[in-house]
């Protein structure tokens, strides 16, 4: 008996301690963007694989562009979720679940933040991946997924509540994806997928008629050429719009057809170019019957989102809305009524961008050949250098009388050298300019001397001249930004300050100064460049004290306060300048775990030591060219967050090639590049 | 709130499991007397001089500690795996546990040999070298060896020597990797008695192992040294 007691406890032991084991979690990718949609509230919200492994719900508020995030109790292996609204307005939720080799589909309500009611979809062995919900006139879910398992993909589509499961691509088994699913207004089920049969991927798609499957069909393209990524929507008719990327010969573009009840409409092109990829396209309908597509639109220099809608059978033109170069890819669209909500990945983050129609309708396109500047490169710049750009009070006047060495200029040249070391800060403030002469003359000016930053503040001479209109003012201002950027020089913009004589009091000339400062205030945004208010720390100057009118010496110019306050503004914002990286490095390495290896150029840095707050740096943008190509030909390689290296792993043994690195604060001022860096 | 976490000893493990059983069985059905010679039986050649010697101890009244015949263990250790390059990844040592049985195969007087079948788990997270990557180490070596004990009624001192297969697994974002290595290890330490119950016994030990494996073009030595401590349990089994 005591024998048998041991050898019980020697099994019972084994047993707990095998239990013990524990395994690793399964990787989960970054940011992955989920369907968004409109809650009660017309808030945006969306679901996400977040960078902690978790599912997080953000929710954007359209009117503040607040946004909060929670994180959605759902198991740790939960990835790629969906969210779909149905007819009454709940928000649902279908989901993947992983385990070791294996993939479940479930399906849940969101309320209140939490999911409630989750269901198991799909189970059987295999991976169950790329799932997507629709809903019926009685508002019950239609479920259909991709079934992976012996090199077969098996399209399967579930009604929730008959627990009806159809296997719906036999015998196409060799490929599918992306499928999506939408419900008409006669309760038909529309399922669409891309798949292949032999040849190149088509898009694919069957119907359910309430009693049966129509065959399997394709959009007939009969292209040589694959044709992927196929979107769907539902018009205020109950048409289906399908939009898909399809390969041109070339690259791939964006189609779309509709369904009009009875056939298909011919294929209209919503793109058509030779040198940009357009893809992963997504429609929507605003106002029951203005089609909407966003793409992904890739080219040299990275990706962005575009839209193009449909008016009066007229298609727009491209409307790009990410803000800026980069990889932006992925973009979802949702639309309620007006509301239009697009989100996006861009760079490992989701963005997003709230935007009603009317106001997207007024988006113009943007100046191509600004975006083409992209950096800010001229190795042979002096850092240590400041051109002071204007006109008089540039120059310095006190009292209608020349006195360059009681300006801002010299004052700002004390306080640089002071805090960053020897520094120049010359003076080529013209009297009596106006910005035509200005931009006649600013090319000679930084060819002559050669500094890194151009400190630019011109305008107030404008004013005068009424034939002068602030809109030209504004457009010389913005030339000489893009030649000094142009240079590889670094500008900043300054506000005119306001004026004492008779003109201030004639509403007409103090609306110019009021006008011209708020252009100066965009275009600064916009390009965007360091923005000094020089107008606003004058006006706003405290009224105890004397007011603004204590700061002139005479209509037009500063006292010496004045200047002092000028220098000092002046300076504020340098200390905030994006500092080209210092101490700049690049090595050819192996960045290696125990088992793997990957060749790469690490390329480290160092922030300037002369910023002054580092919370103000949002990140650096890498650039990199080969060695013999030109300055013109540094691409954007990536923009990294919180730290001050990048592994570039994009490379061939052969390759030799240079990188440059720039700062860029949180209000997407990008600053000079550093030294270039060669990997050899 | 629903979890969709299921994952029991079904599948695969459920087949790992019974194969595990089935090694551990066998295990315990080795007799003791696999290489020792049977008491009743007259031994010959150089046995026959030691069976002598004990008879003479016996008649002298000389008596031995004698040991139980099986050993279940469970151990702590601490691993430090000598490849410099996992030293850069994972940055040092990390814990080591187990579980093990020993069977006593032969005996004479305090000197005692047993078969030992060891099963451990490692796992240590790091980062990759310069993209700082999180990457996860697990090893989960098996190790049959042979222990020589010196069984007395105090302290118990042993050494062993064996053979080691390592099942490994790397996961990262950047690759995962799986695979197997053979090896060897050579351990020594001491075992001490419980004064309340003789039949549990702490363990101390040290060892070394070398397990060389290639993968990815990649030569990795998985072995190191190790210091740690167990209870040891022992019973009569067979």
């Amino acid at each position: 008996m005591k024998e048998y007691r041991n050898k019980a406890f020697v099994l019972l032991a084994l047993f707990l301690i095998l239990t013990f084991e524990s395994e690793g979690k399964p990787s989960i990718s970054k940011g992955q963007i989920a369907e968004p949609a409109f809650n009660h509230q017309g808030d945006l919200i969306y679901i996400y694989n977040n960078t902690e492994e978790k599912i997080s719900l953000e929710t954007l508020k359209f009117q503040t562009k607040e946004s909060f995030s929670l994180t959605i109790p759902l198991g740790e292996k939960s990835r790629s979720p969906i969210i779909k609204k149905d007819r009454k307005g709940q928000i649902w939720v279908v989901w993947e679940e992983w385990e070791a080799d294996r993939s479940s589909i479930f399906l849940g309500q969101l309320k209140e933040n939490k999911i409630i009611h989750s269901q198991l979809i799909y189970e059987a062995e295999g991976i169950n991946i790329c799932p997507d919900l629709s809903f019926d006139s009685n508002d019950n879910p239609w479920i259909v997924w991709i079934n992976y398992k012996g090199r077969q993909y098996k399209v399967f589509v579930r009604e929730s509540i008959s627990r009806n499961i159809w296997l719906i691509n036999f015998p196409l088994l060799s490929s599918a994806f992306n499928p999506q699913i939408i419900t008409d207004l006669q309760d038909h089920v529309w399922v669409f997928w891309s798949g292949r049969d032999n040849k190149n991927e088509e898009i694919y798609y069957r119907v359910f008629n309430q009693y049966d499957w129509t065959p399997l069909n394709t959009i007939n393209l009969q292209s040589n050429f694959p044709q992927i990524n196929p979107t769907i929507t539902l018009d205020g008719k109950g048409f289906i719009w399908l939009a898909w990327s399809g390969y041109d010969g070339k690259d791939y573009e964006i189609y779309c057809k509709f369904w009009n009840g009875k056939e298909w409409s011919k294929i209209i092109g919503i793109t058509d170019n030779s040198k940009k990829d357009d893809s992963f396209p997504c429609i929507s309908i605003v106002s029951d019957d203005i089609p909407i597509i966003a793409w992904t639109q890739s080219g040299g220099e990275g990706s962005q989102v575009c839209i193009k809608y449909s008016e009066n059978n007229s298609w727009s033109e491209e409307i790009k809305i990410s803000p800026k170069r980069g990889q932006n890819i992925f973009p979802k669209i949702v639309v309620e009524r007006e509301r239009i909500g697009i989100i996006w990945l861009s760079q490992n983050e989701i963005e997003s961008e709230l935007i009603l129609f009317h106001q997207l309708k007024e988006k113009k396109p943007p100046d191509e050949s600004f975006f083409k500047i992209h950096i800010i490169y001229n190795p042979s710049l002096n850092e240590d250098k400041y051109i002071g750009f204007g006109d008089s009070i540039t120059y310095g006047y006190i009292y209608y009388e020349e006195a360059p060495e009681k300006g801002y200029i010299p004052r700002l040249e004390i306080l640089l050298d002071q805090n960053f070391g020897d520094t120049e800060v010359v003076n080529e403030g013209w009297p009596g300019e106006i910005t035509q002469n200005g931009l006649a003359r600013i090319d000679k000016v930084i060819g002559n001397h050669m500094a890194r930053y151009l400190l630019l503040m011109e305008g107030t001479n404008d004013v005068v001249f009424k034939r002068i209109s602030m809109d030209t003012t504004a457009f010389n201002l913005e030339q000489m930004v893009k030649r000094c950027i142009d240079f590889g020089l670094f500008p900043a913009l300054a506000t005119i300050i306001p004026r004492n004589d008779w003109r201030w009091h004639r509403e007409f000339f103090r609306d110019r100064i009021f006008y011209l400062n708020d252009r100066i205030r965009e275009l600064a945004s916009n390009l965007p460049i360091p923005l000094v208010d020089q107008f606003n720390l004058f006006y706003s100057y405290p009224e105890e004290e004397g007011g603004w009118e204590s700061l002139l010496s005479d209509y037009n110019h500063p006292n010496e306060e004045g200047y002092q306050l000028m220098a000092e503004e002046w300076f504020e914002e340098i200390k905030n300048f994006p500092f080209p990286p210092k101490y700049v490095q690049v090595q050819r390495v192996y960045n290696e775990i125990l088992f793997y290896r990957e060749l790469g150029n690490y390329i480290s840095w160092l922030d300037n030591p002369k910023i002054y707050d580092k919370n103000m740096i949002k990140g650096y943008k890498i650039y990199r060219k080969k060695i013999n190509d030109g300055n013109d030909q540094f691409q954007l390689l990536n923009i990294i967050y919180d730290q001050l290296n990048y592994f570039d792993k994009d490379i061939r043994p052969s390759d030799q090639c240079v990188y440059v690195v720039s700062t860029l604060r949180f209000d997407q001022v990008e600053g000079p590049c550093s030294e270039p860096i060669k990997d050899h | 709130m629903f979890r969709a976490n299921k994952r029991s000893l079904n599948g695969e493990y459920r087949r790992d499991f019974f194969k595990f059983l089935i090694v551990i069985i066998l295990f315990l059905s080795i007799p003791e007397g696999l290489i020792a010679y049977p008491e009743h039986q007259s031994p010959i050649g150089l046995e026959e001089i030691y069976y002598k010697k004990r008879l003479k101890n016996e008649s002298e009244g000389i008596t031995f500690e004698r040991t139980k015949n099986t050993f279940i263990k469970i151990f702590l250790g601490i691993y430090n795996i000598q490849d410099n390059r996992f030293k850069k990844i994972y940055e040092g040592q990390g814990y080591i546990s187990g579980f093990g049985l020993s069977k006593k195969v032969y005996n004479y007087n305090h000197h005692n040999l047993f078969l030992s079948l060891d099963f451990r788990f490692f796992s240590k997270k790091g980062k990759s070298t310069y993209t700082r990557e999180d990457t996860k180490l697990i090893l989960k070596p098996i190790s049959l060896g042979g222990v020589y004990m010196f069984v007395t009624k105090g302290i118990i001192p042993f050494a062993e020597i064996g053979s080691d297969y390592y099942s490994y697994k790397e996961k990262s974002l950047l690759h995962s990797t799986s695979g197997t290595a053979w090896g060897f290890h050579l351990k020594g330490g001491i075992l001490i008695p419980s004064k309340i119950l003789r039949s549990l016994k702490l363990k101390l030990f040290i060892g070394y192992s070398k397990a060389k494996t290639i993968n990815n073009n990649l030569e990795v030595n998985l072995g190191g040294t190790e210091y740690g401590v167990g209870i040891v349990y022992g019973f009569d089994l067979f």
